[in-house]
């Protein structure tokens, strides 16, 4: 699964540290969704969606 | 949510296997001195004799509850997938060794089989740790 997650981030001027404390998850859990190594669970997603405030098809796309 | 990187399941984990390698350490020692000098009974040898081991199987346990409280599920899957690892490298080490032992290979004690995935599950966390940087 393809995701946006670098670019939004980045968009906002936020680190990784950043974005995981906003997520409430460790900074490898953000590395690992955004370099694609790890697919984050329907919960997760949602929860990265609320936070950018967009739906989850806008952060992530199927390959 | 962390502390110098480390999370609470992680710090309870670390706290607790450092505990039972403590107490592993004690009754290994205490457990070979009375095997050696003391006059015992069979059934006493062998729970003295066990002793050690459970220390082991609180690390096991430890690793399990570890799995249970952790709450990222990143590194919960990480550690699933250390383990598979690690379980994966020692049964093919052990196998492989138990048929080379019909070659000639001295035989090693079963306790060893623990002691190899232990540190198959150190050298499997430090390589994820550097591919996660």
């Amino acid at each position: 699964m393809k995701n946006r997650l670098k670019v939004l981030r980045a968009e906002r001027d936020w680190s990784q540290a950043d974005l995981a404390e906003k997520l409430e998850v460790s900074r490898q859990s953000v590395n690992a969704i955004e370099t694609g190594k790890y697919d984050p669970s329907l919960p997760l997603a949602f929860r990265i969606a609320r936070l950018f405030d967009l739906p989850i098809e806008q952060i992530f796309s199927e390959n | 949510m962390s502390f110098y990187g480390i999370n609470a399941a992680e710090r309870r984990y670390n706290r607790g296997a450092i505990a039972a390698s403590l107490v592993y350490a004690v009754t290994l020692i205490g457990e070979q001195y009375a095997l050696r000098y003391g006059h015992l009974a069979p059934v006493a040898k062998y729970a003295l004799a066990a002793l050690p081991a459970l220390s082991v199987i609180a690390i096991f346990v430890l690793v399990g509850r570890y799995l249970v409280e952790e709450q990222d599920e990143y590194l919960r899957v990480r550690m699933i997938r250390q383990i598979l690892w690690s379980t994966g490298i020692t049964l093919a080490l052990t196998t492989m060794w138990g048929f080379m032992e019909d070659a000639g290979l001295p035989h090693v004690p079963m306790f060893y089989v623990a002691v190899l995935w232990f540190c198959a599950l150190g050298v499997v966390g430090c390589v994820f740790r550097l591919l996660d940087r």
